[in-house]
């Protein structure tokens, strides 16, 4: 027997909002865009992201390279979407894993309490003294330059934010009279943790990751930009950015201001999402009903 | 036929005859008489302490929540526990059903040494004593439907076939007054009244024998508090219910209590029937209690006089005498009164209070009592 579940009106009055917030509906698209063509960029694009033609090296834009070659002759069309989906694919990589060790670590400081909760404590504030570059150049000199060096660094950087917003929401929702009414039925401990708590920290944690992401792709693309991130030949936005910033004074500016662009535009449209996903999804967990 | 207890010692309600208070309670209900108590609490004492290491050395910030408290509820009997906000009632109500440590005293549900219990044979005694909160907007989880709302504590409780826990999911909602249409919408489609109809189904769906109400009407409109009062008392009726009903209101209190306990800063200091303790208040707190609670007429409430300073005068440190001492106008200027913490003992057959001199602010300030619906009592002549 089908049962019509009968739609929350927190997700009616939600998707109405977004429905009618244009800024957000074109964000998401212009988003849902960019990883559609990073991730089917080899299908589109027929030239090789390591292909050196020496017969035309540093070619202007054209019809057969629209974003002109680089030095070696490489078609850099090939290269920016090689490097876009080095970039966010990594930027993805340092979210999820900042996320799920920042929701594990902060359920367990928030729901434990107790010398649990002042270990984990003590050590985020500890990392969060290190600016993000620092301690991913830590990490990147103690194991060895590449994109995972930088992403376990900056994954390590970003869990703390997680951790200590999950911490003091289960703090607060464990408080309230819903989950002492939960308690009082003979409910286990872990169903109150993950039925009634972790629930109303979703929204939180997605709000945290599309704000962690931008940042994360800037940092790699810095690290990337000090050599210390994604090494040659490897197609990485930032450190196509530092190599072709050397010939913006030649006048071969395209070698530099596409990596760029594409950098800027996909880290704009993922703020704007963050900026106006905290509208939306109040983290206190009380709901705008527009009726 | 008033034995006053002049050896000063406590008399335990639970020590009394328990054959005869419960003949003593109201007509028409239907408390077992000669049984064992339901639900025994003798000597329950919490504290809470300030978190600051130097503070609690200096045992700086302390409140003493609860005292010794004593009381013993029947089964199917409804006892109130009464008194102005901090008095200690809730967090009594709370060390009943162990959602609060105490730090001593016993609770006894039906034999059972509930502070003893470990939390898994807690869990399964959860089903048999329940609470009602009484904030209808935070006890209910935003993010699940009514029917999910009442479904759960049968699930927690092991009823696994889905279409038996829907059906008798969808039977309470309807025994509480809302429809099975109405099952799948989130709770915050529903006014404070069908919200707390909601808590009240969640609460009775396991068939509890014992539920604390933890003042269930206070935060509804008067007129939808009289609708879940009625709930309340037919419910009570049908399902032989024991409720430990907090309240601070007294009417309510009359309204649906075979007894009632009053509470002042974490010691119950009177206790008896309710038809009693309306008629014979004995404890000036409880004098002034009644005198406090308003009266539809100008004149009376005129030419009431409030008997007791309206706060502890401030700074005061409680002394080694009565708690009440530094604003009670019999006891202001006893020695007895600011050196001897009284005992609560029994005056009359149930009826229990904690004073050194009983009834005597009652006398003092009997003419303004006497214009109110409260007739004289002819035990205090």
């Amino acid at each position: 027997m089908a049962v019509a579940v009968a739609e929350p009106r927190i997700a009616v009055a939600r998707r109405r909002i977004v429905q009618s917030d244009r800024v957000l509906v074109g964000a998401l698209a212009g988003l849902a865009l960019i990883a559609l063509i990073v991730v089917a960029g080899p299908f589109l694009w027929h030239y090789d992201a390591n292909a050196a033609d020496l017969t035309a090296q540093l070619a202007a834009p054209s019809a057969d390279h629209p974003l002109g070659t680089d030095n070696l002759g490489r078609d850099l069309l090939a290269r920016v979407l090689d490097g876009a989906r080095t970039s966010l694919g990594a930027g993805a990589v340092v979210v999820v894993a900042g996320a799920v060790l920042g929701s594990v670590t902060g359920l367990l400081a928030g729901a434990l309490g107790g010398m649990v909760d002042t270990a984990l404590t003590w050590l985020t504030n500890s990392i969060l003294c290190f600016p993000s570059i620092m301690l991913a150049m830590a990490v990147v000199m103690a194991l060895k330059p590449g994109i995972p060096a930088v992403v376990i660094g900056l994954s390590i950087h970003s869990f703390p934010w997680y951790m200590r917003t999950i911490r003091g929401e289960v703090m607060r929702i464990a408080a309230l009279d819903f989950v002492k009414s939960t308690n009082a039925i003979g409910a286990t401990q872990g169903r109150i943790l993950f039925r009634h708590i972790f629930p109303h920290l979703i929204s939180t944690i997605v709000l945290q990751m599309a704000a962690v992401f931008g940042a994360s792709v800037l940092s790699l693309a810095a690290m990337g930009f000090l050599g210390m991130g994604a090494q040659p030949p490897t197609a990485e936005l930032g450190a196509m950015i530092t190599e072709g910033q050397q010939f913006f004074l030649t006048g071969q500016w395209w070698l530099a201001a596409f990596p760029g662009l594409v950098l800027l535009i996909a880290v704009t449209l993922t703020t704007i999402v963050a900026d106006r996903a905290r509208e939306l999804l109040d983290p206190r967990g009380e709901y705008i009903v527009a009726d | 036929m008033t034995t006053i207890n002049d050896d000063g010692g406590t008399v335990r309600p639970g020590d009394g005859d328990a054959v005869e208070r419960g003949m003593r309670l109201g007509s028409g209900s239907a408390v077992e008489r000669g049984a064992r108590p339901l639900l025994e609490v003798h000597g329950l004492t919490k504290t809470y302490r300030s978190k600051s290491v130097s503070a609690r050395l200096r045992r700086a910030n302390e409140v003493k929540a609860l005292r010794e408290v004593s009381f013993d509820v029947m089964r199917g009997e409804t006892l109130g526990l009464v008194g102005e906000s901090g008095s200690g009632k809730s967090t009594a109500a709370s060390c009943v059903l162990r959602l609060t440590e105490p730090d001593s005293g016993s609770v006894t549900f039906d034999g059972v040494d509930v502070r003893a219990l470990s939390k898994a044979e807690l869990r399964r005694l959860r089903s048999r004593m329940q609470i009602v909160f009484q904030d209808p907007y935070g006890s209910l989880d935003p993010r699940f439907s009514v029917r999910e709302l009442v479904e759960e504590p049968l699930l927690v409780h092991g009823l696994r076939d889905e279409k038996a826990r829907r059906e008798r999911a969808l039977q309470m909602l309807e025994r509480v007054g809302l429809s099975a249409s109405q099952a799948e919408l989130n709770a915050h489609a529903f006014s404070g009244g069908q919200r707390q109809r909601i808590a009240i189904a969640r609460a009775l769906v396991l068939n509890p024998e014992l539920v604390v109400l933890d003042e269930p009407v206070t935060a509804l409109d008067v007129s939808v508090q009289a609708q879940v009062l009625n709930l309340l008392t037919e419910l009570q009726k049908e399902l032989n219910l024991t409720y430990l009903f907090i309240v601070h209101d007294l009417a309510v209190a009359q309204y649906l209590c075979h007894r009632i306990a009053v509470m002042y800063l974490g010691e119950i200091v009177e206790m008896a029937s309710s038809q009693e303790l309306f008629d014979n208040p004995l404890h000036p707190y409880t004098v002034t209690l009644l005198m406090a609670a308003p009266v539809p007429d100008p004149d009376v409430m005129a030419g009431r006089r409030t008997a007791l300073g309206t706060t502890a005068p401030a700074g005061s440190k409680p002394g080694p005498g009565c708690p009440l001492q530094p604003r009670c106008p019999v006891g202001m200027n006893r020695p007895e009164c600011s050196s001897q913490r009284p005992l609560l003992r029994e005056v009359a057959p149930g009826h229990l209070v904690a004073c050194h001199y009983p009834g005597e602010l009652k006398a003092a300030v009997a003419a303004p009592l006497a214009n109110t619906a409260i007739p004289e009592s002819p035990l205090n002549p």
